[in-house]
């Protein structure tokens, strides 16, 4: 109950922190559109003259992209400024004055400034899905309400997974002492072995073969072919169940490891 | 028993070395030297005791205090905080300690402090009588009432300084930690702040320490002493004891006139050779004005310390 009451707490401190800038918040309308956009014109552009492309026709590869859009920012790990910067400058204790533990504190304050962006995300790419079935490249029925709830479940997980991947790679600080190398490295590779850049379909054998056995495929590509039907949501679940056990029992070695190291050697 | 117990606490530092020479080797290795942080340290405080924990830069001062609230883990000795080990941070010993950082910040930039008030209540789980008294309390005592609405960053040092001190006495512990709570401040804050702490602990019977370079500070609000220098205790005592040994001590401002110039001079002299030294000026030249002073914190403490330097 107290965790909880925390967690709602800091979440809500997080949602008032993300909208203190309006303008910063009405921009970040802006940022999503754009890109989208462009990948949309240039599938136009791959698919013109052609049926289908690698089994996905025009509109299956445009709902794929909303998709894949709509669950980029959410799952995409990444080394996070200010857990980097806490540990960084010394910062992080006067977190460990407090009776919450941090990456816990870490955790909530992520999910409350993402569901601000999460409000974002679903109405750009609800208009984006409706400016495109009225300029004729989609149609309401390339959407389904079972899979968008098949969806909608998949993503919560996934949304979970990318962020313990996250405080993973921010407590790497702890002894790497900057990030910026793991940072390049996680937005290098993710696109690719997520499906976020094509398909997982799309890329040569044994790129697809390496993509099995690592967890990146269940941030985007999974969740997308819960949402088609291609693959069972229980199975699905059960898959990235076993990831997130992972990646919690990872999370937990590295902060305490890395606090030990800290607390030993001052900050 | 005591509230806090230092015993033989010593804290050795890693810290790398990259000398200028040897680019190639730099990408490979990096040598690591131990730094000494705090040496051998021992001694007890009462509770309601205000404490001075004063010496240079570097002395170990900061050192001490984090590792008696848990953020730093003693490399040998023992250290008991209300009857908890501090490093092992449990929770309800984490309840019972406050820590007032004057370097460091825990109210978000952007939001106003009563959103983050609101959830320190929360994490502290304290109740909505509880914490309207303190929080009423403390807005009162520091005249902060009509701060807490607005956005951090928008507020003076002097008054973030104020909300963040509310931030971290509002679940009322029973220890408090000042780490240089007035740095930087302008003389008016921090008067007012010196009031602020010493009525805290009249009022409430509060244990505090404090460690700060302004030693008007520990003049004012300390009853007890303890001067930290690379790492050992030089001297533990009450303020009255320690001044009173220099009590003897007395420093002249002469102004003197010699061939027409005005020469300004400052001088130690034993209270019994005043008479003495100002003969032996006169004979000099002509006084214009003396001056003559106790010694202060200040004037003790570098004394103590100038001589090991």
């Amino acid at each position: 109950m107290r965790l909880l009451a925390i967690v709602r707490s800091t979440i809500a401190l997080s949602w008032r922190e993300a909208t203190a800038y309006r303008f910063n918040f009405v921009m970040s309308f802006l940022v999503i559109a754009v890109p989208f956009l462009l990948q949309v014109f240039l599938w136009v552009a791959v698919f013109s003259g052609r049926g289908q492309v690698a089994g996905y026709s025009l509109s299956g590869i445009i709902v794929y992209y909303v998709l894949a859009l709509f669950l980029y920012d959410f799952v995409h790990p990444a080394v996070l400024y200010d857990v980097s910067n806490d540990i960084k400058s010394g910062e992080l204790a006067a977190h460990l004055l407090r009776p919450l533990p941090y990456p816990l504190w870490a955790l909530a304050v992520r999910l409350g400034s993402q569901a601000v962006y999460l409000a974002v995300v679903t109405v750009v790419v609800g208009a984006g899905a409706a400016l495109l079935s009225w300029a004729g490249y989609l149609s309401v029925n390339d959407f389904s309400m079972a899979g968008l709830l098949r969806f909608a479940v998949m993503f919560l997980a996934a949304w979970l997974l990318g962020l313990l991947f996250s405080l993973a790679a921010s407590f790497a600080v702890f002894f790497t002492e900057d990030a910026t190398g793991l940072s390049k490295l996680v937005s290098f590779i993710f696109p690719l072995l997520s499906g976020s850049l094509i398909p997982l379909d799309m890329l040569p054998g044994w790129i697809k073969n390496v993509c099995h056995y690592l967890p990146f495929r269940w941030l985007v590509y999974e969740p997308i072919r819960v949402y088609s039907g291609q693959q069972p949501l229980a199975q699905a679940l059960l898959a990235t169940a076993g990831w997130l056990g992972l990646a919690v029992a990872l999370v937990w070695w590295l902060w305490r490891a890395g606090e030990a190291r800290f607390t030993a050697v001052g900050g | 028993m005591s509230t806090i117990i230092v015993s033989n606490l010593t804290k050795i530092y890693k810290r790398s070395l990259r000398p200028q020479s040897g680019l190639l080797k730099d990408l490979f290795r990096r040598d690591v030297e131990e730094v000494i942080g705090v040496d051998g340290v021992s001694f007890f405080v009462e509770p309601g005791e205000f404490v001075g924990y004063v010496g240079l830069n570097g002395a170990g001062k900061t050192t001490t205090m984090k590792i008696m609230a848990g953020i730093l883990h003693p490399t040998s000795g023992e250290v008991q905080v209300l009857g908890h080990a501090p490093w092992r941070r449990e929770r309800d010993f984490l309840k019972r300690i406050g820590f007032v950082m004057g370097q460091k910040r825990q109210l978000w930039w952007d939001l106003p402090a009563a959103d983050v008030f609101e959830f320190l209540k929360v994490v502290y789980e304290l109740d909505d009588a509880r914490y309207r008294r303190t929080l009423g309390e403390m807005t009162e005592l520091l005249r902060a009432g009509d701060l807490l609405h607005v956005p951090v960053r928008n507020l003076s040092l002097g008054e973030r300084t104020k909300v963040e001190l509310i931030a971290a006495l509002l679940h009322d512990p029973e220890i408090v930690f000042l780490d240089e709570p007035t740095l930087g401040l302008d003389v008016l804050a921090q008067r007012a702040l010196r009031s602020f702490f010493a009525e805290y602990n009249r009022r409430y019977g509060k244990t505090m320490l404090l460690t700060t370079h302004t030693l008007s500070d520990v003049e004012s609000l300390c009853q007890r002493v303890i001067i930290i220098h690379q790492g050992k205790i030089l001297r533990d005592g009450s303020l009255s004891g320690l001044l009173g040994e220099y009590g003897q001590q007395r420093v002249l401002h002469v102004t003197l006139e010699q061939n027409g110039v005005l020469l300004e001079r400052q001088i130690e002299v034993d209270s019994s050779q005043t008479g003495k030294v100002l003969q032996e000026l006169a004979s000099t030249g002509r006084i214009v004005e003396f001056r003559e002073e106790k010694l202060s914190l200040e004037d003790v403490i570098a004394r103590m310390l100038g001589e090991d330097r």
